[in-house]
This record gives C-alpha cells, sequence and structure tokens, in this order.
C-alpha cells in the first residue's frame, strides 16, 4: 500500500477500517525517518513505538514538555532534561490516540526565525537542503513537508509556526492566542504563544486544532470559548470579504508579490470580495515585537539556573544571551516606561486597529515572509533577523489573532511562497473554511506533492 | 525614549542582572548589537501614545482562579521533583554553601 | 534627653491557611512534611508550568485589608518581581506590585492608631538549609500564599511595634485565615529601622506623618522568630544605630540578621535603594476586578473584631478593661465565655455569689482557670451551678456532724486553740466530706469557730 503523501485523516481511515495497522504505520515513518533524518535534521529525538492499535503517529516541537520523553527547546541547557509531566496539548493528543514519533528541532527557546540557533545544529529544508526551513518551528515543518511524519505540533509567537510553513510548502496554522493551552509549552513570550499544527491538508489542521483547543484548568490565559465543529464546517461554502493593505506588500520578494496577487485573484474569482484596507505600517510592530518578545524572554528565561533541572547557565547559546540582556533592559529601572510600558501601549494601538479593520472585513490577505528560503549562514547578515523575517507576522501576533498560511507558488529557484489568511480572534473556523476552499479549487498547485518526488521511499 | 548608546559598564550590569556570563568578545558584540536594536525601535516615538492604555492581556478573560480544595492531581514524588537534578542529597536539592 | 528618636517600619509577612497553595493545588500545610514531598511542575517552577491563583487566597487578603481599614482596590494584578536565588525557582516571585489588593489603612493597637501603607498577595519560597560547605534547598513551601502588611514608618519604640503585632495577630486569628504564629514562620516580621536626630526639644513631639522628615537610611532587620525577641531585636539595632549616630556617622543602608543567642543584630548584605527587581504585569495571570456585590458578599464574613468586642464587654457587660482584654485574645474563648453567660440566663437559678456582677464572676472563672474551658457550655455551666447553689442543709445533721468531727479529732483542734487558725481547714474539710458537699462551707467555718471559742 503506497502509504506516501498521505493525509492523516487517509491514514486514520485505514488504520480504522483495519487496512493497515497503525504499527505499519509508524514502522513507515520511523523507515523514513532512518532514511532522510541525518540530512535534514528535523528530529532531535525519535521515540520507540508504543503498542497501541489505533495510534496515529506525531511529530512534536521540542518546546513541549512530553512526560518520559526529553525535551530541550533546542537548547543545551535542557540536554538531559526529562520532563516528569506532560503538557495539555500533548495531553489531548494522546488521549485522542496519537502517539509521539519524536521531537522535532527548532531555534533554542524559539528565538529565531531560521532553526540556526538550536544548539543542536540546523534543519534542513527539504526543497533545498543548503537552505533554512524557516524557524523557530523548522524541525516541524520540515518533517512534515519530507513526509517523516503527517502532522506535526508547533508554537507560534510571531511567525514561528507560518514562516516555516511557508519556507517549506505547508499548511501552518497559528490559533488565536488563549485558544489552545499553553500548560507545558516552554514558555518564550508568555502573552504571544500560541500551539498550533503543521500539515498537508486543510482537513488535517482542522482536525488537531479541535483535539487540541479549548479551556484548560491548568492555563489562566486559556479561554472558555466552546470549540467550533472546525472539520465539519469546512465544506460550508461561504464568501468571505477580504482585506488587502498595501503596507504588508511594501519591500518584498516580486516573485513572492506576483504568486500571492495571483492567489488573490483566484479567490476573488471564487466569489470572494476584495478591498483595499489600510493597517499600521508593520515596520512598527517590529520594534513593539522586539521589546515585549524580549523582555518576557528574559523573565521566562529565569528559571534556568541548573539548580531543579537543566545545565548552568553558562550553557545558553549566545542568541538568547542577547535576548535576555536586551528585554533586561527594557525592564529595568529607569527605562521601564520609556520601553515596556510603551511597547504595551503601542500594542494596544495595533489591537484597536484591528478591530476597526474587522468589522468591515472577515480576513487579512498577504504574503506570509517578505522572501523565501535564505541560505544557511545568510542570517547573521541581519542585526535581528528574526524580526525583520517576521515583520508580515509580527502585528497579527501581537494583537493574538489567528492565522493560516497555505502554500501558493514556488519561486525561480523552485522555493515555496506562502500566503497568510488572519482572521479575527477565534475565528479559525472561517480561516479553515477559506483554506478549504482555496485547496478544493488549487490543490495548492501540487506543491505539497511535489516535494514528495524528492523523498521517495 | 531613552537615547541609548550602551556603554560596556552596562552592558556587564545587564550581564550580572541577567546572571549570563559575558566573554570580552560577547560584551563587545552585544554593546553593538544592543545599541543598532534600541536605535531601531525609536521608531516607536513616532506613535502617540498618550491617553493608550498598555495592553497586559490580549485576551479579555478576567478573574480566573481555581477553588482552594484539598485534591491535588499534579502531586510530583520526591523521585519525581528530584529526577533532573544534578546535585542532589536525601531529598534535598543541593548548592554552594550561601550563608 | 534622649537625642535620637527612633522611626520604624514595619513589613510582616502572614502565611493564609488555605488548603493548597497559591498558584497550584498543592498542600500550604507543608509544616513537618519530608523534603521535597510537596511539589508539583508549578511550585517546582518546571519549564512550561503556569501559575493560577488560589480564589479563596485572594478573597482573605480581601477580608484582611477591610478589617485594617484599607481601601479595597477594585481592579488589581499579580506582577513579577525578578531576583535570582536557590529558594526562588522561577527566578521571579509572583507578587504584586503598583495595584496590590489593598491599600492605605488604620488599626488602632491600644488606644494609638498605626497607618497601614498596603496589603498585598504573593507566593512564598522554598526553605534553604545551610549545612557544612552545602546549601540544602527544599521546596515544599515553594508556592504558599503569603499576605504582606507594609505599615508606614510611624513606630517609635519596641513596645509598639509588640503590641501592634499581638493586635494584628490576634486579628489574623479572629478572622481564622492564619495560625500566625512567630515559630512556626506563619508570622514574620521585618521591621526597618532609622534613628532621626532631634534638633530642638519642641521637634520631639512631631510624628513622621506630621511631617518629621525621614531619615537617610534605613536597617531592615530579618531573622526574627519568635515574640519574644522582637523587644530585644528592635531595642540592641536602636543601640547600636545610636552608638554610631553619636559618632557623627551615619549607619549603613543594610540587611540585618538577628542572632537570637547572642540577641545582637548582625551584617548580612547591602541593602541597595534601587536593587532592581524589574517589576511587569504578570502575563500568565489575567487582571482581577471586584464588583460591589462581591465584595460586600466577603465584607460579610468579617466577625465581630477583637477591638469592638473588648468594648463591648467593657461597656456593655461591665467588665474590667483588662479581663475584657484577656478574654477576648481568643476569639473561641471570647464566643465560649458568651455562651456560658447565655445559657446560665436560661436556667434561672439562685446562685451564691459574693458581687452583683455575674457577668465578672464568670469571667474571673474562666481566666483563673477555676473551671475548664475544654467543657462543653452545658458541663461548665453544670459545674458551675453545682460549685455555687446554695444548698439546702440539714441543719441538724450538720450540727451533729460537725460535733462529731470536733470530737475525733482532739489533736487539731488543739492546734486551733494554741494559735495555729489554719488548722481549722481541716475540720472544715472532713465536715464537708460527712456531708457530702451538701453543706455552705463558709458556714461550716463559722459555726466550728463558734463552737470552739
Amino acid at each position: 500500500m503506497k502509504l506516501l503523501g498521505l493525509s492523516l485523516l487517509e491514514l486514520k481511515n485505514l488504520i480504522e477500517t483495519k487496512r493497515i495497522s497503525s504499527k505499519e504505520v509508524f514502522e513507515y515513518f520511523l523507515k523514513r525517518i532512518k532514511k532522510y533524518n541525518a540530512k535534514l535534521n528535523g528530529y532531535l529525538t525519535i521515540c520507540d513505538y508504543k503498542n497501541n492499535s489505533s495510534s496515529l503517529p506525531i511529530a512534536v516541537k521540542d518546546a513541549f514538555c512530553t512526560k518520559g520523553i526529553r525535551t530541550t527547546a533546542g537548547s543545551k541547557v535542557l540536554d538531559d532534561f526529562i520532563p516528569p509531566y506532560e503538557s495539555t496539548v500533548t495531553k489531548r493528543l494522546l488521549k485522542n490516540n496519537f502517539l509521539t514519533l519524536g521531537k522535532t528541532n527548532m531555534d533554542a527557546w524559539c528565538h529565531g526565525s531560521s532553526t540556526e540557533t538550536s544548539d543542536y545544529g540546523t534543519s534542513c529544508n527539504p526543497w533545498d537542503i543548503s537552505r533554512s526551513p524557516g524557524g523557530s518551528s523548522g524541525g516541524s515543518a520540515a518533517v512534515v513537508a519530507s513526509y517523516l511524519a503527517p502532522v506535526a505540533i508547533g508554537s507560534e509567537t510571531a511567525g514561528s509556526i507560518r514562516q516555516p510553513a511557508a519556507w517549506t510548502g505547508v499548511i501552518g496554522l497559528k490559533p488565536t492566542y488563549g485558544r489552545v493551552s499553553r500548560y507545558g509549552l516552554i514558555s518564550m513570550g508568555s502573552s504571544l504563544d500560541s500551539p498550533g499544527p503543521l500539515t498537508l491538508s486543510v482537513a488535517d489542521a482542522a482536525y488537531i486544532l479541535e483535539i487540541i483547543a479549548g479551556k484548560d484548568q491548568f492555563d489562566g490565559t486559556s479561554v472558555n470559548k466552546p470549540v467550533s465543529c472546525y472539520k465539519k464546517s469546512l465544506s460550508l461554502k461561504k464568501k468571505f470579504k477580504l482585506g488587502i493593505s498595501e503596507e504588508y506588500f511594501e519591500g518584498i520578494d516580486e516573485e513572492v508579490k506576483e504568486k500571492v496577487e495571483q492567489s488573490i485573484k483566484i479567490l476573488e474569482k471564487m466569489g470572494h470580495s476584495v478591498s483595499k484596507i489600510k493597517l499600521i505600517h508593520p515596520k512598527y510592530s517590529i520594534s513593539d515585537y522586539t521589546i515585549i518578545q524580549r523582555s518576557e524572554v528574559s523573565s521566562n528565561l529565569s528559571r534556568y539556573d541548573g539548580i531543579r533541572f537543566g545545565n548552568p547557565r553558562t550553557y545558553f547559546g549566545s542568541e538568547a544571551k542577547k535576548r535576555v540582556m536586551l528585554g533586561t533592559y527594557s525592564l529595568s529601572y529607569g527605562y521601564y516606561d520609556a520601553y515596556y510600558k510603551k511597547a504595551q501601549k503601542v500594542r494596544t494601538l495595533i489591537i484597536e486597529d484591528f478591530k476597526k479593520i474587522f468589522k468591515d472585513i472577515d480576513a487579512i490577505i498577504a504574503p506570509t515572509t517578505p522572501i523565501t528560503a535564505i541560505k544557511i549562514g545568510k542570517s547573521a547578515k541581519y542585526p535581528f533577523f528574526g524580526e525583520i523575517m517576521d515583520v508580515l507576522v509580527e502585528a497579527s501576533s501581537m494583537a493574538g489573532l489567528c492565522a493560516i498560511n497555505i502554500p501558493v507558488g514556488l519561486d525561480k529557484n523552485n522555493l515555496p511562497i506562502g500566503m497568510q489568511i488572519v482572521g479575527s480572534w477565534f475565528n479559525e473556523q472561517m480561516l479553515l473554511n477559506l483554506a478549504y476552499q482555496f485547496e478544493k479549487e488549487t490543490d495548492f498547485f501540487g506543491i505539497t506533492k511535489k516535494i514528495l518526488k524528492k523523498y521517495p521511499d | 525614549m531613552i537615547n541609548a548608546a550602551l556603554t560596556k559598564e552596562e552592558i556587564i550590569h545587564l550581564g550580572k542582572l541577567a546572571k549570563m556570563s559575558l566573554s570580552d568578545e560577547e560584551i563587545k558584540r552585544f554593546q553593538k548589537q544592543l545599541t543598532q536594536t534600541l536605535d531601531y525601535i525609536k521608531n516607536l516615538q513616532e506613535l502617540n501614545t498618550e491617553n493608550v492604555e498598555a495592553t497586559n492581556h490580549t485576551v479579555a478573560s478576567k478573574n480566573v482562579f481555581f477553588e482552594d480544595k484539598e485534591e491535588n492531581k499534579r502531586l510530583l514524588s520526591v523521585d519525581e521533583a528530584l529526577s533532573n537534578s544534578k546535585n542532589k542529597k536525601n531529598n534535598y536539592f543541593v548548592v554552594k554553601r550561601l550563608i | 534627653m534622649n537625642k535620637y528618636q527612633p522611626v520604624i517600619g514595619l513589613e510582616i509577612h502572614v502565611e493564609l491557611k488555605t488548603k493548597s497553595k497559591m498558584f497550584c493545588q498543592c498542600s500550604a500545610n507543608y509544616f513537618g512534611k519530608k523534603p521535597n514531598t510537596n511539589t508539583c511542575p508549578v511550585c517546582l517552577g518546571l519549564p512550561g508550568a503556569l501559575p493560577v491563583p488560589n480564589k479563596k487566597a485572594v478573597e482573605w487578603t480581601i477580608l484582611l485589608g477591610k478589617a485594617l481599614n484599607c481601601t479595597i482596590n477594585k481592579v488589581t494584578k499579580f506582577d513579577r518581581k525578578h531576583y535570582f536565588y536557590p529558594d526562588l525557582p522561577k527566578g521571579y516571585q509572583i507578587s504584586q506590585y503598583d495595584q496590590p489588593i489593598a491599600v492605605k489603612g488604620e488599626f488602632k493597637v491600644q488606644g494609638l492608631k498605626f497607618k497601614i501603607t498596603r496589603v498585598h498577595l504573593e507566593e512564598d519560597t522554598g526553605k534553604l538549609i545551610h549545612l557544612g560547605g552545602e546549601t540544602l534547598v527544599d521546596f515544599n513551601r515553594s508556592g504558599v500564599p503569603l499576605v504582606e502588611i507594609v505599615t508606614e514608618p510611624v513606630f517609635n519604640n519596641a513596645d509598639q511595634v509588640k503590641n501592634f503585632l499581638e493586635g494584628l495577630r490576634t486579628l489574623v486569628r479572629y478572622l481564622d485565615i492564619s495560625d500566625a504564629d512567630m515559630e512556626k514562620g506563619s508570622m514574620r516580621l521585618e521591621p526597618n529601622i532609622s534613628l532621626i536626630k532631634l534638633k530642638t526639644q519642641y521637634s520631639k513631639s512631631k510624628t513622621i506623618s506630621q511631617g518629621l522628615k525621614l531619615p537617610n537610611y534605613k536597617v531592615e532587620v530579618k531573622n526574627i522568630n519568635s515574640f519574644k525577641y522582637v523587644k530585644q531585636a528592635i531595642e540592641y539595632e536602636i543601640k547600636r544605630q545610636t552608638e554610631i549616630l553619636k559618632k557623627e556617622e551615619t549607619p549603613k543602608q543594610e540587611t540585618r540578621g538577628f542572632d537570637e543567642k547572642k540577641t545582637v543584630t548582625y551584617s548580612q548584605r547591602t541593602k541597595e535603594e534601587a536593587r532592581d527587581y524589574r517589576y511587569f504585569p504578570e502575563p500568565d495571570i489575567p487582571t482581577l476586578e471586584f464588583e460591589d456585590k462581591y465584595l460586600a458578599s466577603i465584607y460579610k464574613q468579617i466577625p465581630e473584631l477583637p477591638q469592638a468586642k473588648m468594648n463591648r464587654f467593657i461597656g456593655k457587660l461591665n467588665l474590667k478593661p483588662i479581663d475584657a482584654f484577656i478574654l477576648t485574645r481568643d476569639r473561641k474563648l471570647a464566643e465560649y465565655y458568651e455562651q456560658v453567660i447565655s445559657k446560665l440566663k436560661t436556667q434561672n437559678s439562685k446562685l451564691n455569689l459574693k458581687s452583683e456582677n455575674l457577668n465578672q464572676f464568670i469571667a474571673n472563672l474562666i481566666i483563673n482557670k477555676k473551671i475548664s474551658t475544654n467543657l462543653f457550655v452545658e458541663e461548665f455551666v453544670e459545674k458551675l451551678l453545682e460549685q455555687f447553689t446554695p444548698k439546702d442543709t440539714d441543719q441538724k445533721l450538720l450540727d451533729a456532724t460537725i460535733i462529731r468531727i470536733i470530737v475525733a479529732n482532739k489533736k487539731v483542734v488543739d492546734d486551733y486553740k494554741s494559735g495555729k487558725k489554719n488548722a481549722i481547714m481541716f475540720l472544715v474539710g472532713q465536715v464537708m466530706r460527712a456531708m457530702k458537699g451538701k453543706a455552705d462551707a463558709r458556714l461550716v467555718v463559722k459555726i466550728i469557730k463558734d463552737k470552739l471559742t
């Protein structure tokens, strides 16, 4: 039976109808991992199969505490950390018959947009292994794109799901902040972190979201809103009002612009209306996000003192040190008002801006990233590379909105181009519905299947 | 906003506050990089935030509590609590003497 | 004339006796447990763990704030307070900074009013044990709810501080929110002590609130582990600072510990004026907003407080102030006392008492432990009636019994007659025994005396 490229739901169906056993499915992926992981460095830890008649395989970003399974957050500080407890996200997955295939590589502490800051070496972009898969969920994106897992869990603070999804040509869903519990997710930006799925089909993303979303008593910021039937509502034939902001097309790669504009035309042809909107210029988001994120990071990394777990603070990499230093500065006595407090006020402006926009439109359409995947090693030339790469996703992250990346084309180097749909708070249903319609219409231009030719069984 | 060109002393002070050990090379490099970053983020000054409230949470939730009870589903055994420590003795975590 | 006036402000921590810790469900009752047997990912500060506040702890803080006549902030939040220390697992303590639960209160103790700056809620740290070349860390206590009460620098001597602390302890126990036991660590005191040089006779009577300028330093004293050391620690520190000031020097601004064996304070670390805690609002915990109705329902839980009860005992029950004070130190005792009185009223029996003031009489019985308060109220009353109801004495039998006892105890009678006046008590005892208590002891004494003269 040919399993290559099958969606999670298709595999689920095969297992449930007993045409294949879950053990065979796992062994299939483990074989592929053995073949390709050394080259791609997508996984840091590969798990043993646990005998379970109906379990489905999933790759989990190494930022999630998985009980009994090593969790490093991509850093040597946690090189041998084995959590004695389970994160809510993985707990819910386990409860719904998922089994972890392995923990995926990431920028250490989620600090980055290329996975190059991982203490375990960068992951490689399956489309061109001399290039980065993006980050921080680079490992998750790489393993899904190369089908070393049918789906993966990642997390996004600002771009960490959407951007690697864009660079590797997969679907990446960033739920609304508070939609999915952060309990057990190693904190980067406490007011920003959002766990979400990376998949090869929209229906898979909807399925996973239904499982992991919902109020968690152990996370005070998880919201008590009922979880919609995302999968069921995929097939609704709704028409949406889309908004395009010119500022989000400034200074981006010509090919990226071209492909995204093409896709917008397709959406229009499909019956969705498109109008021009004006948003606060994304350049302010870079500054705003930088301050808030680094401040929260500096605080969240305070618990790593090597006493109860992990290695001493001398094991922190340069990028982590740098971010902690800036965050410490912006919170310090005499600077707090000028930096942190000011940034939180600008954040209010950004939120109000979006509130205004979403009164008249359902979704914002924009490119996900300004450029396609860069060569490994080139990120160093940017002073704050991550923030610049994430310029188009930072504002929506700061506001806590939901968003999804879908592949819309390849550039002349055969590198994926991603387009993002940004929805209003807790409007994942709309997001997934629109993405699903687009998928049905275009099949994402065969992008998710094309890459598999490079990675045969 | 403060016009900041970070001095070496400030970097060292930040390192102390953040308990991060810094090599001479790192001190020099961070001085440059942090100053660059602070320079960029000055653009926030262009936005008027007078009379604007700071956002501490994007979720509108308020008054999230748990009820005081005796049930504890997350209690760790002493072995679990100590399982990741490299310095332990008689069920205590151990550090170099403080006072 | 004393040239220096002490200026003392207090920082008091009270451990709440909630069932669970402040931000997780681990037991708040950590005392005596084996090390590190009372932790979870949250209070151990493991990666990925998140805090959720304990509702009862918040309510009890509101209760205490209100009982201290504070303004309760309708909007309040938690903040992160950063510093590194092995007993602080997250590298920050979740506390409250600029929007605490309660502010600007006042507490009256022994006629003096003391201003309260703020009352806020935070979490406790783990415990450290220093042994040999190592320090051992136990996180059982990490995360236990602590209420911090900060007073204005309005205390001028150790006695005021001691009285305040005792008054506060009684209040806290009345509210039943903490055991407030200094020896067990459920109430902790950190006084900030400085001295002001008084320039003229005139300014001696001024206080801080009357505009007297604060000194340019202050010394924090930690480690006062028992009530009995409070006065000693403060008085030692005042003396120490006086000596320094006399030399025209300024005492160093620092934190000092108290050595209870030597009864001295010793230097611990320099208390920098701006220790950079880098406070910022706790992003993991949504804001708390209290509606009037909710606050009203909490205020209803405040019982009659010690001061009010004492005043009522003096004013309405006619008790001597000192006795009213003693009875009202413990809420349960005060309530027991009132229950005894009300039960007696229902009995409506005639008691053989020296004075008219029944309330005072009962108070005396209790305070002097004449009848045990471990008894149920009904039993207490029974015993009381037994002892003090005038008895129907068989006069003939009494007379005969007295004569019999006198005849049978010639030696004792001789002792009495030869001057040992106390010997009569032996005879009285014998008569009472023979009469099986059915006689008035004072009457027996009188009759025997008469018969022996």
